[in-house]
């Protein structure tokens, strides 16, 4: 920077013969005022700056896709002359809580987990966290870190979902078209294969996934309902009285354990969740917002087939990109939008505050 | 005369696109617009192929179908590898040997070769902007969408390739309309008939309204006057109607203030110097160099393609800043032999010195001097221009409407650099 500014200096110089001369200069580039004002002083030192000019220069700090460029233009009477130096470029919130009524549910977030990559899923387990991603299962225990890689059988869908179910015995990574099916001790292990088996959406419901793309098709198996095609979907959670299923047509439809139909919710976004609180359970909903927006996760309660909000929403600095649950918790993945980064979060509620 | 190539490139401000999103799905056709009859590059062309490189929104060049490359310290021989696993549309695998001939037909100066796992490209002089030149050379058919039906002037159709190696776009197929007046294109948008379409500067506010999204590209396609090579016309007459012409005027009133003024061909964004060629109206020159015409040397005609955005408004003001400064300009909308042309095209390359030969071949000037800094450029463009055979007059963007049903799942679906990234698009409400 300082080199183009001092030869750029040295030869406007030379062409005004060394005639006084005024600078006026402009910033069109990125570079700060710190920098501006380190180019102007080094440019003039080279100049007889004076306040009876005889040319009157116009210095233009101004850049392109690859560089940064000085350019210079003396204007003398009518004489107009242009000279140009350049040096390479080097590579260079949560909004107001809604105002719900008193909370009866609170929920929690700790950070599980945070990355570049889109994380689909992650879960504590004994002594430290799963992670799973496109690519691997990262097993984070201590300072001690495991992955195991994840092969491309297929190429991936867009908006790309996986799904950890943990159990005593060790863990299952459900992505589409494959299932890795592992253990943690003693160090992390994963055999993977390329299978359409369901997946584990809780216990005792399995669901088909399609492998090409975000969503599940229908073919469910719950107990105590037993198998039953419906409408394609893309989460679904336990409700108090049946289940609740995020549809592929925006809605969330509610079903009974006899698979009738219960009603249907328009205002939540694709991915919901249970978790199990001492107030008893409690289906949590991301906003339908799009997903280059902040999204929020509130608890809810189904009273008369209509959600009742049970608590404030817990707001995020992104879109939620993945929420599943997990037990007396759930997990949820977000996307920070000043970042890029994504974050796993445990959410855990607590009752009656 | 129309610039050869519209391609691709420029920077878009895509703006959000809102309403219940939640989860994209997959499925439905998207309905698409536009004014040419007969694309042979442009947008159309990014549903389809791609190149080893791809730019950023700062417009830097990340790896596409390369994974990486480099170079050694002079930046004459560089080395790129190649993604594994890319098929292209036939189902026959990419290989390093397709490669490396479609980039040595579009760029026959340099020396491209095979090798195991990508290609090696050799050239005389320093290339240090090279990838930059190949996010718009060596197109290839591994993208989002083959086409699967062309109706040359009427329609083209498209359908999600199954086996796109980023994943299978979200659409099952784009039905694109060609040849349709931008009128046209506002009257389906407006009526539900289309779901993205070109839009004029003028309609940008009624493009918006109801819920739907404009989306616009950086200034990528240029607006210029371009006398007829060989034309015998007398300079004093050519610089008396460059000096003439109030720019700013038509840019905040017949182009709505979209894109930029411009005296230079090449855009600020890509050269960093345009705003060192004067834009601004000089009519006591303009009225001392017509006066020192002939009478009868101080007529000329005017052209242009009624296709062309806003072209008759901005032809006809060209028309009455002339008579300010006492020359008569003749619109002639279609007239082949019109003194002057009112022309618009896109820029060929992102790379500065390429884009400049392009646009000059575009224009009917001479081949540009080789030019390796910006300084050099600097004058290979001055010397083009001082004859004033072209006079250059705004920088514009590519701006589209898009129906309040159509969703990007990354945004943006036009890059700001000009490209359709529709793959990211996706239709609520349709059969998954």
């Amino acid at each position: 920077m300082n080199g183009a500014a001092r030869d750029l200096g040295r030869t406007v110089a030379a062409a005004v013969a060394h005639d006084p001369v005024a600078v006026t200069v402009k910033n069109l580039s990125a570079l700060g005022g710190a920098e501006t004002a380190e180019i102007r002083h080094v440019f003039e030192s080279e100049l007889n700056v004076a306040a009876q000019p005889a040319v009157e220069i116009r210095l233009t700090i101004s850049e392109n896709l690859t560089q940064f460029l000085l350019v210079a233009e003396i204007q003398r009477g009518g004489e107009r002359q242009v000279l140009l130096e350049s040096w390479p470029r080097t590579s260079a919130a949560s909004t107001g809580s809604p105002t719900d009524k008193p909370a009866r549910v609170t929920l929690e977030k700790k950070l599980l987990w945070e990355q570049d990559l889109p994380i689909l899923d992650a879960a504590q387990i004994a002594g430290g966290i799963l992670v799973l991603d496109a690519t691997r299962v990262l097993l984070v225990r201590g300072g001690d870190r495991q992955s195991a890689p994840i092969p491309a059988w297929h190429t991936w869908p867009r908006n790309l979902r996986g799904r950890l179910s943990v159990n005593d015995s060790g863990f299952t990574a459900y992505l589409p078209g494959t299932i890795c099916r592992g253990g943690t001790e003693p160090r992390l292990s994963v055999i993977c294969e390329d299978s359409q088996d369901p997946w584990l959406l809780g216990p005792g419901a399995l669901a088909i996934f399609t492998p090409d793309r975000n969503q599940f098709p229908g073919h469910i198996d719950i107990e105590p309902g037993g198998p039953r095609d419906l409408p394609p979907f893309y989460t679904a959670a336990p409700a108090a009285d049946g289940w609740i299923f995020a549809g592929a047509d925006g809605r969330a439809h509610l079903y009974t354990h006899s698979w009738d139909s219960a009603g249907a919710i328009d205002q939540w976004g694709s991915d919901v969740a249970t978790v199990q609180t001492p107030c008893g359970a409690r289906i949590l909903a991301a906003r339908p917002t799009a997903l280059t927006e902040p999204d929020a996760i509130q608890p809810y309660q189904i009273v008369n087939d209509a959600p009742i909000p049970a608590g404030p929403a817990l707001e995020f600095s992104g879109p939620i990109t993945a929420l599943w649950s997990f037990g007396r918790s759930a997990t949820a993945v977000s996307r920070d939008l000043q970042t890029g980064r994504y974050a796993a979060f445990s959410l855990a509620p607590t009752c009656g505050s | 005369m129309r610039l050869s190539a519209w391609l691709p490139l420029a920077v878009l401000s895509a703006l959000a696109l809102c309403g219940a999103a939640t989860r994209p799905r997959y499925g439905g056709t998207l309905r698409v617009e536009m004014r040419d009859a007969q694309p042979d590059a442009g947008p159309l062309r990014s549903l389809v192929f791609e190149t080893l490189v791809r730019l950023d929104a700062t417009g830097a060049p990340q790896p596409w179908l390369a994974l990486s490359w480099q170079h050694d310290a002079a930046a004459k021989r560089w080395q790129f590898s190649l993604r594994p696993g890319i098929k292209l549309h036939d189902g026959s695998a990419l290989t390093s040997a397709a490669v490396a001939a479609s980039l040595q037909a579009a760029l026959p100066d340099l020396t491209i070769a095979a090798t195991a796992d990508g290609i090696t490209i050799r050239a005389s002089r320093p290339l240090p902007d090279l990838p930059l030149d190949l996010a718009h050379n060596g197109w290839l058919d591994t993208g989002p969408f083959r086409l699967t039906a062309f109706d040359p002037g009427h329609h083209a159709t498209f359908a999600a390739n199954e086996d796109y190696w980023g994943g299978r776009p979200f659409l099952d197929a784009i039905d694109v309309q060609l040849g349709r007046g931008l009128r046209d294109q506002l009257a389906d948008l407006e009526l539900g008939r289309a779901d993205v379409v070109e839009i004029g500067p003028a309609d940008l506010r009624r493009a918006a309204d109801h819920g739907r999204a404009v989306w616009s590209s950086a200034a990528v396609s240029l607006v210029a006057l371009a006398f007829a090579p060989g034309h015998p016309n007398d300079p004093r007459l050519r610089e008396a109607l460059a000096l003439s012409i109030d720019r700013a005027a038509m840019h905040n009133v017949l182009l709505q203030k979209q894109g930029e003024v411009t005296a230079a061909l090449l855009p600020q964004w890509i050269s960093g110097y345009a705003f060192a060629f004067p834009t601004a109206l000089d009519l006591p020159r303009a009225r001392a160099l017509a006066n020192a015409l002939p009478p009868a040397a101080r007529t000329l005609t005017l052209a242009y393609d009624p296709g062309m955005r806003a072209a008759r408004a901005l032809a006809e003001r060209i028309a009455v800043n002339a008579h300010d400064a006492g020359l008569t300009v003749q619109v002639s909308p279609q007239n082949p032999n019109a003194d002057a042309r009112l022309v618009e095209g896109r820029l060929a390359s992102f790379e500065p010195e390429r884009a400049l030969a392009g646009l000059a071949a575009g224009l009917g000037m001479q081949a540009p001097t080789a030019a390796q800094s910006p300084a050099a450029l600097y004058e290979s463009e001055r010397k083009l221009l001082e004859d004033f055979r072209a006079i250059p007059l705004f920088q514009l963007p590519m701006l589209y409407g898009a129906a309040s049903r159509v969703r990007v799942y990354a945004p943006p679906a036009v890059t700001r650099l000009g490209d359709w990234r529709f793959d990211n698009i996706w239709l609520p409400g349709t059969a998954p």
